[in-house]
């Protein structure tokens, strides 16, 4: 059937167990703050610096069930919002995870919203104005969204390329928590408890990270995330030795550029 | 290879007699005998230099070849030479190496005469080895990688440079052009990257910047105690070792000491650093010289120098510099235990000095530098740290006068002493933070202003940033700033009839006046003067590397089929959709037509036209570089089959935009554009505006999805009349935003070390980045187009 056969990938759950997340600055409250008013929130920030992280905590902590859409460029408004399916000769209505997120008064965290077809990203415009309302057109219906559905979306600045971008119309119906890197002491606590590896390991990875970080956009396009960092302290945790933990985990991931290559190993074996 | 059958060895004997053109060789030497004088010739044949020639593989044998016909054109003797010791010179040497001992043998043969040159030839010293081995390692191979090491570390911006010395002033990093203290480039790396390492060091824990308050005291004990005069305006550094009788003796203890201290530091914040540093004290240990046959004054600090770092001494340490010494390391051992800094070295300095100075009676020479730990000069650094100063000062008085702040009387003098407050040198960065220390109180009014500022972009973006407040604060300044900038002299020129003939007039954006000034400037289209067509080829082999990544790159970026779901036609039946349909129709809704799939190519809808700054600011590098990398960009484009074209612009006056044709859309990539591109050259003003509005309408004729302006830029718009300061850059921000309009995508490249204040507003909405090293560009450009399209 393809409806197995979509290449969506959604996650519904209700968080019982508390997700790790430690606060970088005021962000949780912020969080709470344009829940309690009914605001849609758009996390921006570079890739792996713990946005999905801080979602699934919040879903906890607000006790609201996830769903999270992993946005690509085929997701079409019906992959959202839902369709009909034929059942044995009959037809039965199937709600798509944005309509059931809705329904259900859950947080919907639309990942990497750049993706997504630009006609796909209007279904959110009224869900995200005052309205609060979700049209599917197939039936003629208006959902009005319960209080507590929220809808988050992220977005990775980066510089971005000129065909994707997302529109003004869509961005400005989003308050904007900016994401980074966490700082040094905060980093190093993420990591060692990621990674399960002594504190002075995770120290040294940060200060790796945070040398490399300084090429951004002076050759590299991101510096490495915080993911990758945690990444290296896994496979160090695993035994493997330290050179080559970071060399997998934070030479190939970031950078074609030989020359660039060289220097970060350089940068590695001057850490490790 | 060699035991090859006979007819293989007479093959390579008959292609070496073509060579050589004879079979016997030796010397013409003179024989005296008592019939007389004689003169004997050809003792040695040709078959010496067969058996070392066959010895060679094939491939290896053609390129030898090659070299000895180099030879034998000028000397054949000297070609049966080299011919003879070829198979012992490849065991040291690859190809590489062969072309230098070659051309170094012909420089002697063309310096010196045929006989050295011969004897060059005869066979393969040590020396010889030693010299030519492309093991050296050149610092032009690795400056990149060491830059961007730097970069790395520091956070901020150290110039590599070459040099005969091996030091840092703080801001430039001074390395030799070439190492070959081992056999492997990857060693003779290790050596650039600990001294890069190290010096990096020396800036992060100031060795250099030290402040005079804390050594106040120290100076004046020195000023008393020798009688001399503090000499006014050089560095705290400078004056310290001024007041010293000997100054290099002074130079040397403050050198082991202070690296003493710059070492601990270093392997404390990077540990794997230590190994390399290590590797490489093995090679310094064992140039060390022998303290017991020095000098008593250059024996104590050499004694010093080796207990302090290796904790033992070659050979004896004379008897009378015993004691000394063993206090002086004490005293450091002491002082490296705490957490010490410079002003402590140099304080320990002051008291080593006085341990040590009794012995300079026996004559005092400079110490023999410690490879990595290089040299220490103190006047170079005096003029680089007062750059920086003045940079920081400039920097902070800017700001002051943007927010409409009083300055205070000693501005310079307080920004220096608020320098020595920063904890990491190499972050000069943050201004809020140095408006703070220096005590400049920010006015309500001005906070104001800035409130108003954030409260708008909160309403425009709506977005909570922590960077935010510098943000505001930049463009705060800049709106006080445009004010200043707005009363420089201004004139205009008349447009006359010839002027308008035959060109395209543009209108022309006033924004005092906040309208348009109607066909203000007359553009022409110009052909430019081809130039030396063997220019491309010469670009691409001098990036070869580069090129081929690029090419790599591009060619993943090639469109291929691509399968577009939900499509009105197309060739085959998109399932999901056809289903959802079915189901529609059976719910009664009415369903969507677009059931279908449709294989596209035409996915990379785009065209790019780039624009470049032909000014005249742009003579020399800029303008060299901006071609080169136009050519680098072509080979990528050539590959992935986007549409594009070339232009240039220059002028002067509103009279005569000059806007260069260098390629058209719809113009190939042949021997003309090449020598075109190789003709851009530098010409006269950057009146920006009109060459960007006719882009504009040319790209109105030109059919693609996506439209991509690169401009490439040299710093601010700026003509010869009154084209400058906020006038130019209110027209070219409005020609940018008249570009957007009509849906073309304008990203803007500037080659600019200072004006960043400007820029963002000029560019307003509009994607930019500024290079400050124009050498970046030629990777730069098509990485930006790279990550502008995907
Ligand atoms: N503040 C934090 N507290 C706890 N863990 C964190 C935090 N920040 C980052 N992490 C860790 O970093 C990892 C990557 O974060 P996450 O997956 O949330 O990144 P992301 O921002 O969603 O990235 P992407 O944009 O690529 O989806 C997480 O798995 C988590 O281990
Ligand atoms: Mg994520």
């Amino acid at each position: 059937m393809p409806k197995e056969k979509r290449v969506l990938r959604i996650e519904e759950y209700t968080i019982t167990k508390k997700p790790y997340y430690l606060p970088i600055g005021r962000e949780v409250e912020i969080f709470e703050a344009a829940y309690k008013n009914c605001l849609p929130v758009m996390l921006k920030g570079p890739t792996g610096c713990g946005k999905t992280r801080f979602v699934q905590y919040m879903a906890w902590k607000l006790k609201r069930p996830l769903i999270t859409v992993a946005c690509h460029d085929d997701l079409t408004s019906s992959d959202l919002v839902g369709r009909y399916l034929v059942k044995g000769g009959e037809t039965v209505w199937v709600d798509g995870p944005l309509t059931k997120a809705v329904k259900s008064g859950a947080i919907c965290y639309l990942d990497e919203i750049v993706e997504a077809r630009k006609d796909t990203t209007v279904v959110i415009h009224p869900l995200t104005d005052d309205r609060r309302i979700l049209p599917i057109e197939k039936r003629g219906e208006l959902i009005k969204a319960s209080d507590e559905f929220m809808l988050i979306i992220s977005y990775n600045p980066g510089y971005q390329s000129v065909l994707k971008d997302l529109k003004h119309s869509t961005r400005q119906r989003f308050i904007g928590i900016n994401f980074d890197f966490p700082p040094k002491d905060l980093e190093v606590e993420i990591i060692t408890h990621e990674s399960n590896i002594k504190p002075d390991i995770a120290k040294d990875l940060v200060i790796l990270g945070e040398k490399i970080r300084n090429l951004k956009d002076k050759g590299l396009e991101e510096g490495v995330s915080t993911r990758l960092l945690i990444y290296a302290g896994q496979l160090i945790g695993q035994g493997i030795d330290p050179h080559t933990a970071c060399e997998v985990a934070m030479v190939n991931p970031v950078t074609d550029d030989t020359e660039m290559q060289k220097a970060i190993r350089e940068l590695i074996s001057t850490v490790f | 290879m060699a035991g090859n059958s006979t007819e293989y060895v007479e093959k390579v004997k008959a292609e070496l007699f073509k060579i050589l053109g004879r079979s016997t060789f030796g010397e013409d030497f003179i024989e005296q005998r008592f019939t007389g004088v004689h003169f004997a010739r050809g003792l040695m044949s040709i078959d010496a230099a067969v058996d070392s020639v066959v010895t060679l593989d094939p491939e290896i044998r053609e390129e030898i070849y090659k070299l000895g016909k180099e030879l034998a054109k000028r000397d054949s003797e000297m070609a049966y030479h080299f011919f003879r010791t070829c198979a012992d010179a490849l065991k040291h040497f690859n190809m590489d190496d062969m072309k230098k001992w070659v051309e170094k043998g012909i420089q002697f043969y063309e310096r010196y005469g045929e006989v050295p040159g011969r004897n060059f030839f005869k066979g393969i010293t040590r020396e010889t080895i030693e010299e030519i081995r492309a093991v050296g390692l050149d610092l032009e191979e690795v400056a990149r990688i060491l830059e961007i090491y730097v970069e790395a570390l520091s956070g901020g911006k150290l110039k590599i440079q070459g040099s005969e010395e091996i030091y840092t002033d703080t801001r430039n990093i001074y390395l030799p052009n070439n190492v070959s203290f081992f056999q492997s480039d990857e060693d003779n790396f290790r050596v650039y990257k600990v001294i890069v390492a190290h010096k990096y060091a020396q800036i992060r824990y100031r060795s250099f910047d030290l402040n005079p308050h804390k050594l106040s005291k120290v100076l004046g004990y020195l000023e008393k105690k020798y009688y001399r005069n503090i000499i006014r305006d050089r560095s705290t550094l400078e004056t310290f070792f001024e007041l010293f009788p000997n100054k290099q003796l002074a130079i040397d203890i403050f050198s082991i000491v202070e690296n003493s201290r710059v070492e601990k530091n270093l392997t404390q914040e990077f540990k794997g650093i230590k190994r390399d540093i290590e590797f490489l004290s093995r090679i310094v240990w064992d140039e060390r010289p022998l303290p017991s046959e020095l000098p008593l004054g250059e024996a104590a600090v050499e004694a010093f120098l080796q207990k302090t770092y290796w904790g033992e001494v070659k050979g004896e340490i004379p008897k009378e510099v015993e004691a000394p010494v063993d206090k002086a390391v004490k005293l450091l051992h002491n002082m490296l235990k705490g957490r010490a800094t410079a002003e402590d070295s140099a304080a320990l300095t002051v008291k080593i000095y006085e341990l040590f100075e009794e012995f300079l009676d026996y004559g005092y020479n400079k110490a023999p530098l410690v490879l990595f730990r290089g040299d220490i000069k103190p006047a170079r650094i005096t003029v680089a740290l007062k750059l920086t100063e003045k940079e920081l000062a400039d920097k902070m008085r800017n700001l002051i006068k943007q927010l409409d702040l009083e300055p205070p009387e000693d501005l310079d003098k307080k920004i220096v002493e608020v320098k020595n407050e920063v904890l990491d040198p190499l972050m000069h960065e943050a201004p809020l933070e140095f408006l703070a220390k220096l005590n400049i109180r920010i006015p309500d009014e001005v906070w104001e202003k800035i409130k108003k500022e954030i409260e708008r972009r909160l309403g425009e973006l709506g977005e909570i940033d922590a960077s935010l407040l510098t943000k505001v604060l930049d463009s705060a300044g800049r709106m006080v700033r445009a004010e200043i900038e707005a009363q420089e002299t201004k004139f205009q020129v008349e447009l006359e009839e010839e002027d308008i003939e035959n060109a395209f007039l543009y209108d022309e954006w006033d924004h005092e006046m906040g309208h348009y000034r109607a066909k203000w400037c007359a553009l022409r289209e110009k052909d430019i003067k081809k130039g030396d067509e063997k220019f491309v080829q010469k670009t691409i082999d001098k990036h070869l590397g580069l090129v081929t990544q690029i090419r790599r790159q591009f060619e993943m970026l090639r469109p291929e089929y691509k399968k577009l779901r939900k499509q009105i036609y197309g060739e085959e039946i998109d399932i999901d959709a056809f289903i959802e349909a079915k189901a529609d129709m059976a719910a009664g809704v009415t369903p969507s037509e677009k059931v279908y799939i449709k294989t596209d190519k035409r996915e990379r809808d785009i065209a790019v036209a780039f624009l470049v700054d032909l000014s005249g600011s742009t003579t020399g590098w800029v303008i060299e570089t901006e071609k080169e990398a136009i050519v680098l960009m072509c080979e990528a484009l050539e590959i992935l089959g986007d549409k594009y074209a070339i232009y240039g612009f220059s002028g002067k006056t509103r009279k005569q935009c000059d806007f260069y044709k260098i390629k058209e859309f719809d113009q190939e990539y042949n021997a003309e554009v090449k020598a075109r591109i190789a003709g851009m050259d530098a010409f006269d003003y950057t009146r920006m505006g009109p060459p960007i509005r006719h882009l504009t309408s040319i790209f109105e004729e030109i059919p693609a999805k996506v439209k991509l302006m690169i401009i490439l830029s040299d710093g601010k718009p700026e003509d010869f009349d009154e084209y400058k300061g906020e006038h130019g850059i209110e027209d070219t921000r409005k020609a940018l935003i008249e570009a957007k309009k009509k849906h073309i995508k304008p990203f803007c490249i500037t080659i600019d070390k200072e004006a960043r204040d400007y820029i963002s507003h000029m560019y307003g909405d509009v994607s930019y980045i500024i290079l400050d090293d124009v050498r970046d560009l030629p990777r730069k450009l098509p990485e930006v187009y790279r990550k502008l399209t995907t």
